[in-house]
């Protein structure tokens, strides 16, 4: 999500919820909501408020707009998807999200993360995979990082055919694992 | 629906017509079979047809008929653990020897996009409610 999409949800999040209060104010019949109510009515009487008005509720549906159309919106300077296979038969492509899956069952399998995010970019034919982990603290961090680099390759190319490009692990962090609670009886 | 002539005229001179559901399930049922294959991967709508408990056999699934050919464009869900370029080249091939034996139309193109990959753990378990045991009515 680019960041003026982000700063757009905030400021139609703000009005939201100004409104949602608002009404309830209203329907509880707060005292301070229908002497706002009053003087609002009595200011949209006054040309310029008008317009004033009119111009922010304009503001507001545009906002909402450009989300709904940012949301239906593919990326389409990025491809989504991946060559497996050519053939006279045909061409069989995997998306980018099934890849990020099987990368991100691979990680999961390693028992020295605790924690994980993964990401997958490709050009239609090879892909680069980047994996931000959190290890378990005293483990070597890098025969972890060795490790889970020749899994995600091998698996990948293995499962899917795809040429991996890059792979770059990234512990983010470390975390000591859970104590178990204490028994207080034999 | 669109219904296309296919260029089978024979002796008696009519001529016989494939809805394009018609192939679409042909190529559904043929890709089902094949080891590896979890499921189509349709659209949310397609989707919502099958939760109310119909069951649809062409989600995900376009093809396109023409009057002696026709291609298949499908989106999969293939189980973790298979290798997706071999299930990717026995669904084309088995979607193509059905479609062909069946139709008589000639599968110019089988594309697929797998969509999704399941794991053991999600795969959803459909038991078969125990039988009741029903008391003898007779000795």
């Amino acid at each position: 999500m680019k960041i003026l999409d982000k700063i757009l949800i905030g400021i139609l999040s703000v009005f939201a919820a100004a409104f949602g209060i608002a009404l309830i104010s209203a329907a509880i019949g707060w005292p301070i909501s229908s002497a706002v109510l009053q003087r609002m009515i009595e200011g949209l009487q006054n040309f310029w408020i008008s317009v004033l008005v009119c111009v922010c509720a304009l503001i507001i549906i545009a906002i909402a707009v450009r989300l709904l159309i940012a949301l239906f919106r593919k990326d389409s300077n990025r491809p989504n998807k991946v060559t497996v296979l050519k053939s006279d038969t045909g061409e069989s492509f995997m998306t980018v999200s099934a890849l990020n899956s099987i990368v991100g069952r691979i990680v999961r399998g390693n028992p020295s993360v605790r924690d994980f995010k993964t990401y997958v970019k490709t050009n239609g034919e090879t892909v680069d995979i980047k994996a931000m982990v959190t290890a378990l603290s005293g483990v070597q961090i890098p025969v972890l990082t060795e490790q889970l680099q020749g899994a995600i390759r091998n698996s990948v190319e293995n499962y899917t055919g795809v040429k991996v490009e890059h792979v770059e692990v990234v512990v983010s962090a470390t975390e000591n694992e859970p104590e178990k609670a204490k028994t207080r009886v034999a | 629906m669109e219904y296309k002539p296919v260029n089978n005229a024979n002796e008696t001179g009519g001529k016989v017509v494939f809805a394009e559901d018609v192939v679409a399930t042909i190529a559904s049922l043929a890709a089902s079979e094949v080891e590896g294959v979890y499921g189509m991967s349709g659209s949310t709508f397609e989707g919502l047809g099958e939760k109310l408990g119909k069951k649809n056999y062409t989600k995900g699934i376009k093809v396109e008929v023409g009057t002696v050919e026709c291609a298949v464009d499908m989106t999969l869900i293939v189980k973790y653990g298979y290798r997706i370029q071999e299930v990717c080249q026995n669904v084309q091939q088995a979607v193509k020897n059905a479609i062909e034996n069946m139709t008589g139309l000639n599968v110019v193109e089988v594309n697929i996009s797998v969509n999704s990959v399941v794991f053991a753990e999600e795969k959803k378990v459909e038991e078969a409610p125990k039988p009741v045991e029903q008391p003898n009515r007779v000795k």
